[in-house]
């Protein structure tokens, strides 16, 4: 039978190795997802879920509500990733949209074609606020639902769905019919 | 409401099975000497519990003992009369000694001719 994320943060806590390699596997798209929406940037976001995910193991105890650990450790992933953003714009003296530009760079091993389509999406990302990019991504991404999305966020449903809307639309005006054939 | 979804594939991860697997590895990689620690921390607290626990449970039989004992003591000694008493019964004074010894007195001379006039015939 499938542990629930209660008895494997309680298996975690004791040390148990497969138990916390399973709340990786489970949650890292997530987390992933959630990443990606705040630093903009793939390798960035793969090494916001490193931190994230080692900080949660060491802050285990922390967790109130082990049968609610996504909830939990997405906060984490957001903090992580608007630390990170924070410390490279003060670093690069750079704007966020800079990042969509070196995103590409991470794809050799991907095709040109996906890599291109993933660098453009990623540019039109940006015009989109946070909320919006991680509606977008939990929802279209991740599949979650809009309950979800807005309990996440802690936001109205009705605010959930209204950010999702504005993020398609911008997507869609900014990547334009292309996109939409894909579709 | 536009409610068609977009194609964010191209920006799943998990598409590079190679790169997602790699990322897994790394956390949980990294993770390692924490759930070590953990894991020790665990066993070593373990053993305690193992020594602990009949140690813990003896003493609190021990002590659930003690305090019967001590309640079963404090209960007899309300039940033995005043020792002054006892030790005037024991030696067999008359009353008027009695009298003085409880009242931490000399005997007056007219003591001493009450208890001579008691032991007359």
């Amino acid at each position: 039978m499938r542990d629930g994320d209660a008895r494997l943060v309680e298996r975690a806590r004791a040390g148990e190795a497969p138990a916390f390699e399973e709340l990786v596997r489970r949650h890292l798209r997530a987390a992933y997802a959630v990443a990606l929406a705040v630093v903009g940037e793939p390798a960035d976001a793969e090494d916001v879920c490193q931190d994230a995910f080692l900080t949660a193991l060491e802050r285990l105890e922390e967790c109130r509500r082990p049968d609610r650990f996504a909830a939990w450790l997405l906060q984490i992933v957001r903090n992580r990733a608007r630390n990170l953003r924070r410390a490279q714009a003060v670093r690069r003296g750079l704007p966020l949209e800079h990042a969509a530009q070196v995103a590409g760079r991470h794809d050799a091993a991907s095709g040109a074609e996906r890599a291109e389509l993933r660098s453009r999406l990623l540019a039109a990302m940006t015009e989109l606020s946070v909320p919006q990019r991680e509606a977008l991504l939990l929802h279209d991404l991740e599949g979650w639902r809009h309950k979800e999305i807005a309990a996440h966020l802690g936001v109205p449903e009705s605010t959930a769905r209204a950010y999702l809307f504005q993020a398609r639309r911008k997507l869609r005006a900014r990547l334009g019919a292309e996109l939409m054939e894909e579709n | 409401m536009d409610e068609h979804p977009i194609d964010l594939s191209p920006l799943d991860p998990a598409t590079d099975p190679v790169r997602w697997e790699r990322l897994i590895r790394a956390i949980t990689e990294a993770a390692a000497p924490e759930l070590a620690r953990r894991a020790a921390a665990r066993s070593v607290m373990a053993v305690l519990g193992d020594w602990l626990r009949p140690g813990l449970a003896a003493g609190f039989a021990l002590a659930v003992m003690t305090a019967l004992m001590l309640a079963l003591l404090g209960q007899g000694r309300e039940a033995v009369p005043p020792p002054m008493a006892g030790l005037e019964e024991a030696l067999e004074l008359s009353a008027p000694v009695s009298l003085w010894l409880t009242e931490q007195r000399a005997p007056t001379t007219s003591d001493l001719l009450l208890v001579l006039e008691g032991e007359a015939p």
